[in-house]
């Protein structure tokens, strides 16, 4: 079989170092690597690589991760030498070079998301989530407010109430009314009572609607005393159509590895970079990259910094990479590819409502939910079927389950860098599975077919772990 | 449908509280374990432990879903089924019987008059469906 | 009937007017063409020294990466993919992490591996949030004894100010005072002077009192050497692996990780592989104990980590398949070596006191009279990159400076690097 691991496929020696080390320093304990040839290691890599599926290798609709295609420019570019073998410990007289990037990227991010200043330090979104609300939490303390509750709504990302709590503070969900949106009623209920930090949003929500009451919201949380949140993982639908800031959001964390096309390695490295208003440049986590005369450098410590997040200066080659992008956009070009990202949604989801109903019948952003209750009510056939059966048709399949309101949810994000083809034959797939639902459910049921292997026993995988190779 | 057993008492939460004396046992209903999928993880208060009603008292965890256990009483735990810790899949195959969780002894009986009866439970599940 | 162009109309209409379409002051586009020749631009702003030529180091190295490390990450079916929600569509992925698991767990002589984290000084500060979790506390008590990197002090100070957890540090081992109410004791190893400190009676006494170990490990090879923290009584062991077939890259994209003993595996922040098979019997990997993670435990996760470094984690997998259990021993006696050679040759410097420790690519030295910042300049002048002022951190450390070994250097380059120092002593 070929995903197997490569210590399967290779002997292991018992070798031990036999260089004289101090008696009680030496490694006793044979570290059970495989010796293997380059070729060995190339064909096993490459075999391994084709039981992936990437943006290169079809489309890929994940809803809320933004798969858009990552231009190879990007990584011609960010790999050169003068960027890979600079270390961190240089002057910054022999940083200048990234040092302006980082600076530009900065400044343009500040003016494309309506901040005054980002840290680019963040390496995801999580982190960055995490960065904002320890910012909010010293700015709080700063003013000697010792309010600590954070509110979510129940349409949140898992990473908000986390980052949160990591963060040391209490959340309460929000719940969303019938239309998708932040329920105001509940919203007023909760702050009549309670004093909050913060309200961490999505706009667009994960729904991938846009919230109506935006400005209401901002203003019922700063009346309140509390900072509003915002959560930039749908920001790939609004560049240069709204700001954040001008929202009303007074911290803002971005994906990078999402809106600016990086692309997401696997699983990162990302970056998440956080912007904040004017108030909250002050606890912005240091160093941050300045500009004195025609020199760039890094601030000096000061006191009121959240201090560092990250033990160097982030994911700096992912903020090439995004810098890169920016410049073959251009600012008019980020606001078409957000337009045209709202345009394939609303197509697709337009489409895909003569098949599958969507639960909220208005104009969606960048992605859209569809729920697949009546379908398994009707035939057994549930959304986690549907995307297993749109693995056999060649598509990575939509986000599944998630937001957790939405029943047997399947979320919908084209991005702006497919085509119309694409997108009908993706409809196509969706209508032919849903038909097999109708005529043969068991037939999509047992799918996938076409992989190396079917579904995987996942209870298995905790009731007897396998985590290494030699366990 | 799922199983309900006569004479015990039910939560909002979906758990059963088998009354002895000032003894409580206390596992999670059919619907529950149904709605969970394989359970794969248990976490259990210690011995001796106190809670006041409708406190959290420990998880069940499936692949996917993590789901805490409240008490539908007051008490102090005398007993947890260790047998089911080491075998979750117990909760599954035998919720009301050997897939028990804890037992208690009640401070306060009186509480189980805010718990539901076998009807008024089945009455509730009917609704949920 | 749907098409493209009818749905150009209103899709904003949602958006509150008068904030919309705002004037930004951005730039134009660029050609793909002129984009490159911006960046070159802006790349040849960056000074690189010959690499055989470069002893700055202090937890980044001049490793030399395999080109068929670059080659094969490079495959967009790698490096453009998500994070293996679907296993069916990931196997790749997934065996590979299955795989970095297996050889982090070896190599630091630990039971289990996460899948990474975001660089070793976040995984310093993951590993000590771990600790309130087994001791099942609300706040630990921790003591970080011995040489720490100050900006790794620096991220677990931050993410402490949301944690809550007692934390103390104390850069004297034997100052260290260890009693039954501490929760962890953080040793680092080598540490950020590159020294391999001999910890067995520090462990023994920290053993018998409950206390649990935590390893942080910057310099991953030198295990392949020097007892692993698993046979030392490591209960949890963080580090940073950048220096496994990744480039120094200015200190980021950076690789951290975790290992851990099985019992704990409930506790791990971040994504973890296992190994399960399907209804036919076909062995495969997924993503499990997923419980633990924020997308399912929310408030209550383990950490809020999502996007982890898994393309990182790849480079770092398919360079230690590639070298192999021989050549990761022979590049570590290697390395080794080199730093005794470069110890030696200092030595003979008058004015230079050098560390007594036992050294490991990192070294320290000492000198009351030789100023570093004006022996870099005049390094920088012959092209050698000089070694880290470390008196720049802190008052403590005035006269202390730490040079680095790597793979690209011969004993000539060293030779170099020493006839210069003594060049500009003797004026």
């Amino acid at each position: 079989m070929d995903n197997r691991p490569i210590f399967d496929k290779v002997e292991i020696s018992n070798q031990l170092s036999t260089l004289s080390l101090p008696e009680q320093l030496k490694r006793k304990k044979v570290c059970r690597f495989p010796n293997s040839s380059e070729a060995q290691v190339a064909r096993h890599y490459t075999k391994l690589s084709t039981l992936n599926f990437g943006v290169d290798s079809g489309m890929y609709p994940l809803g809320s991760c933004t798969m858009k295609y990552n231009y190879k420019i990007l990584e011609r570019l960010a790999s050169l030498p003068q960027f890979m073998q600079l270390h961190p410990f240089q002057d910054d007289q022999e940083c200048q070079g990234i040092l302006e990037i980082l600076y530009k990227m900065e400044r343009n991010l500040s003016e494309l998301f309506g901040y005054s200043k980002f840290s680019l330090q963040p390496v995801a979104g999580a982190h960055g989530e995490h960065t904002g609300l320890l910012i909010i939490r010293e700015y709080l303390k700063a003013n000697n407010d010792d309010r600590d509750l954070v509110l979510i709504p129940d349409s949140a990302h898992g990473t908000n109430p986390a980052s949160a709590v990591m963060a040391g503070f209490r959340v309460k969900k929000v719940p969303s009314d019938k239309w998708g949106n932040v329920d105001i009623d509940k919203l007023k209920e909760m702050l009549s009572k309670e004093k909050v930090a913060a309200f961490m949003l999505t706009n667009p929500s994960t729904l991938g609607l846009f919230e109506n009451n935006i400005l209401l919201i901002a203003n019922m949380i700063h009346e309140n005393g509390g900072l509003l949140y915002y959560d930039g993982a749908n920001a790939n639908a609004l560049m240069g159509k709204i700001r954040p800031g001008d929202m009303g959001f007074d911290v803002c964390h971005l994906n990078l590895h999402k809106t600016f096309g990086t692309p997401h390695g696997g699983g990162g490295p990302g970056a998440g970079p956080v912007g904040v208003a004017e108030k909250l440049v002050p606890y912005l986590p240091g160093p941050i990259v300045v500009k004195e005369k025609d020199k760039y450098g890094w601030s000096s410590y000061s006191e009121t910094q959240i201090g560092r997040m990250h033990g160097f200066y982030g994911n700096v080659i992912v903020v090439i990479k995004a810098y890169i992008y920016f410049l073959l956009h251009g600012g008019s070009g980020l606001k078409e590819a957000s337009e045209k990202a709202v345009e394939n949604a609303n197509y697709l989801m337009n489409k895909i409502n003569e098949i599958i109903k969507v639960p909220f019948e208005r104009v969606c952003m960048h992605e859209f939910v569809i729920s697949a209750e009546k379908l398994k009510k009707d035939t057994g056939v549930s959304a986690l079927d549907i995307a297993k059966a749109l693995i056999d048709k060649g598509y990575h399949p939509p986000t599944i389950y998630f937001p957790l309101i939405v029943p047997e949810c399947l979320m919908i994000e084209p991005t702006e860098t497919e085509d119309k083809e694409s997108m009908d034959a993706f409809v196509s797939a969706i209508k032919s599975i849903v038909d097999d639902a109708n005529s043969s459910p068991e037939k999509v049921k047992a799918a996938p077919v076409t992989r190396i292997v079917g579904r995987l026993d996942e209870v298995k995988a905790v009731k007897e772990p396998n985590l290494t190779f030699y366990s | 449908m799922s199983m309900i057993i006569e004479g015990l008492y039910y939560s909002e939460e979906h758990e059963w509280v088998k009354v002895e004396g000032n003894m409580a046992t206390i596992g999670i209903t059919d619907y529950a374990q149904d709605a969970l999928g394989d359970i794969v993880f248990v976490e259990l208060p210690n011995i001796d432990d106190e809670f006041t009603q409708m406190d959290e008292i420990g998880v069940l965890e499936s692949v996917k879903t993590v789901s805490n256990i409240y008490v539908p009483v007051s008490g102090r735990i005398v007993e947890v089924n260790e047998a089911a810790i080491e075998d979750p899949a117990l909760i599954n195959s035998s919720p009301f019987d050997e897939g028990w969780l804890v037992k208690m002894e009640m401070y306060e009986k009186s509480e189980l008059d805010d718990l539901n009866s076998s009807e008024e439970y089945e009455e509730m599940l009917g609704e949920e469906e | 009937m749907v098409t493209l162009g009818s749905l150009k109309t209103n899709l904003y209409k949602d958006l509150p007017k008068n904030i919309t379409n705002p004037e930004l002051n951005l730039q134009h586009a660029l050609s793909e063409a002129e984009v490159q020749l911006e960046l070159e631009k802006l790349a040849n702003n960056n000074h690189i020294y010959a690499k055989n030529l470069s002893f700055l180091g202090a937890g980044v190295y001049h490793r030399h990466v395999p080109a068929i490390v670059d080659h094969l990450t490079s495959r967009s079916e790698f490096y453009t993919a998500y994070t293996p929600y679907q296993p069916e569509i990931s196997q790749g992925t997934l065996t590979a992490i299955f795989e970095f698991q297996t050889y982090m767990a070896e190599l630091t002589g630990m039971d289990i591996s996460n899948a990474s984290l975001y660089d070793g000084a976040t995984a310093l500060a993951e590993a000590v949030a771990m600790v309130a979790r087994v001791a099942n506390k609300d706040k630990a008590k921790v003591v970080v004894a011995g040489i720490l990197s100050p900006n790794y002090k620096e991220v677990l100070d931050t993410y402490n100010k949301g944690f809550g957890n007692d934390i103390s540090y104390c850069e004297e081992l034997t100052a260290a005072r260890l009693d039954e109410s501490l929760d962890a004791l953080v040793l680092m190893y080598p540490n950020f002077f590159g020294q391999v400190i001999d910890y067995t009676a520090v462990i023994d006494d920290a053993k018998k009192k409950g206390i649990a170990i935590i390893f942080c490990v910057t310099n991953p090879l030198a295990l392949m050497i020097f007892k692993s923290p698993g046979e030392l009584g490591a209960d949890i062991v963080c580090g940073e692996a950048i220096s496994l077939g990744s480039y120094p890259a200015y200190g980021g994209p950076a690789l951290g990780f975790l290992t851990t003993r099985q019992d704990l595996v409930r506790n791990i922040p971040g994504r973890i592989v296992g190994e399960t098979s399907d209804a036919n019997g076909r062995k495969g990997f997924v993503l499990t104990f997923q419980t633990r993670e924020q997308h399912i435990r929310r408030e209550k996760a383990t950490s809020n980590i999502c996007s982890n470094q898994g393309l990182m984690a790849l480079r770092s997998t398919i360079y230690m398949s590639y070298m192999g259990q021989a050549g990761m021993i022979k590049l570590a006696e290697d390395i080794y070596e080199k730093t005794q050679y470069l110890k030696e040759q200092i030595a003979k410097i008058d004015s230079f006191v050098v560390d007594k420790n036992v050294s490991f690519q990192d070294i320290l030295f000492y000198s009351k009279t030789v100023d570093f910042k004006a022996l870099n300049l005049f390094l920088k002048d012959k092209g050698i990159l000089g070694g880290l002022d470390l008196g720049k951190f802190r008052e403590g450390w005035k006269g202390c400076y730490l040079l680095t070994v790597n793979d690209y250097m011969k004993n000539e380059d060293i030779d170099l690097l020493v006839s210069a120092i003594k060049e500009l002593i003797s004026g």
